[in-house]
């Protein structure tokens, strides 16, 4: 466990990153509750469980224009 | 050519408040900061996983953690970038915004060309950021050994990049629904990879970009050998930017 902690200040970053996306994609998706393509339950499950692709795939292809 | 100045800028503007270049970034700029680390913790994690067998793990180098990146970056990097851009002139014509653009003196190449121009932007920033945090990362992580050619390298990869902008530009101004761009952006793309699996003109076409970078590197390979890819991979993406024009212009919005 040492080991990893010695590599916390590298993964801080990455950790925001990815958290920060899909908190974004999910806000975003909740706000809005209307999508092109699917639904919005598909959507939140889209963007939870595809790590990376979720988020992207549901601005590329689900959000609704504002 | 002010048109294309300006419309390009509107692009830009538009995928940052659409959030697609923000989430082309944030993978990006991931994938930078995690292929180093994944390099090192590498065997670690394999201790860890205890399996049973002793198995032998070389200690990793800065190749492995360049290994990786490149690795990332040409497979999911460009899988997301794909994904992203395969939409960009097909989600204007199935909304119809299309030919509101068009009428007000944008011409047809224009759109197609700004489109393309403001993608290859977010993808220089995005994949410059993501290499100068790898690189960071390698140096820290890895301070032993000194890659050659490291900036040539990441520009070939760059390079390829762009030719799959070219190829999701090119669909997408094909073909008449998304689905249809991603599948037209994913064949040519898989195309261009099965050429670099072929004896013969393996070591001169554009997929030569990605899958031997990694070789300047250590200098297994010789820039030179580049010349060619690099020519061709330049030709690519002019003629699939030409072919997206033309057949742009001839379709029926």
């Amino acid at each position: 466990m040492e080991n990893i902690n010695q590599y916390l200040p590298f993964l801080i970053p990455v950790a925001v990153l990815e958290i920060g996306l899909l908190l974004v994609a999910l806000i975003h998706l909740i706000r809005h509750k209307s999508v092109r393509n699917l639904n919005v339950g598909v959507w939140a499950a889209i963007i939870i469980i595809l790590e990376f692709i979720g988020p992207v795939l549901y601005f590329a292809i689900g959000r609704k224009d504002d | 050519m002010s048109n294309l100045f300006t419309f390009t800028k509107k692009e830009l503007y538009e995928q940052i408040k659409t959030f697609k270049g923000v989430a082309v970034a944030a993978v990006l700029l991931v994938f930078g900061m995690t292929s180093p680390l994944l390099a090192k913790l590498m065997p670690e994690i394999f201790k860890s996983a205890d399996l049973g067998v002793a198995l032998q793990i070389p200690d990793p180098t800065y190749l492995d953690a360049y290994a990786q990146f490149f690795k990332n970056i040409g497979e999911m990097g460009l899988i997301v970038i794909m994904l992203v851009y395969a939409g960009a002139v097909v989600s204007e014509t199935t909304r119809g915004t299309a030919t509101l653009m068009l009428t007000k003196r944008l011409s047809h190449s224009a759109f197609v060309i700004s489109k393309f121009l403001s993608a290859a932007i977010v993808w220089t920033a995005s994949y410059a950021g993501s290499a100068a945090l790898c690189t960071v990362y390698t140096i820290y992580l890895f301070p032993e050994g000194k890659p050659s050619n490291l900036l040539f390298s990441l520009f070939c990869m760059w390079l390829f990049g762009v030719i799959t902008l070219a190829a999701a530009l090119f669909a997408s101004a094909v073909f008449k629904s998304y689905i249809l761009s991603a599948v037209g952006t994913f064949a040519v793309w898989g195309l261009l990879l099965v050429t670099s699996a072929l004896p013969k003109i393996k070591d001169y076409t554009p997929a030569f970009l990605s899958s031997d970078n990694l070789k300047l590197l250590n200098g297994a390979c010789p820039p030179d050998k580049f010349q060619i890819p690099i020519i061709l991979g330049i030709l690519l993406t002019a003629l699939l930017l030409t072919l997206a024009c033309i057949i742009f212009r001839r379709r029926e919005l």
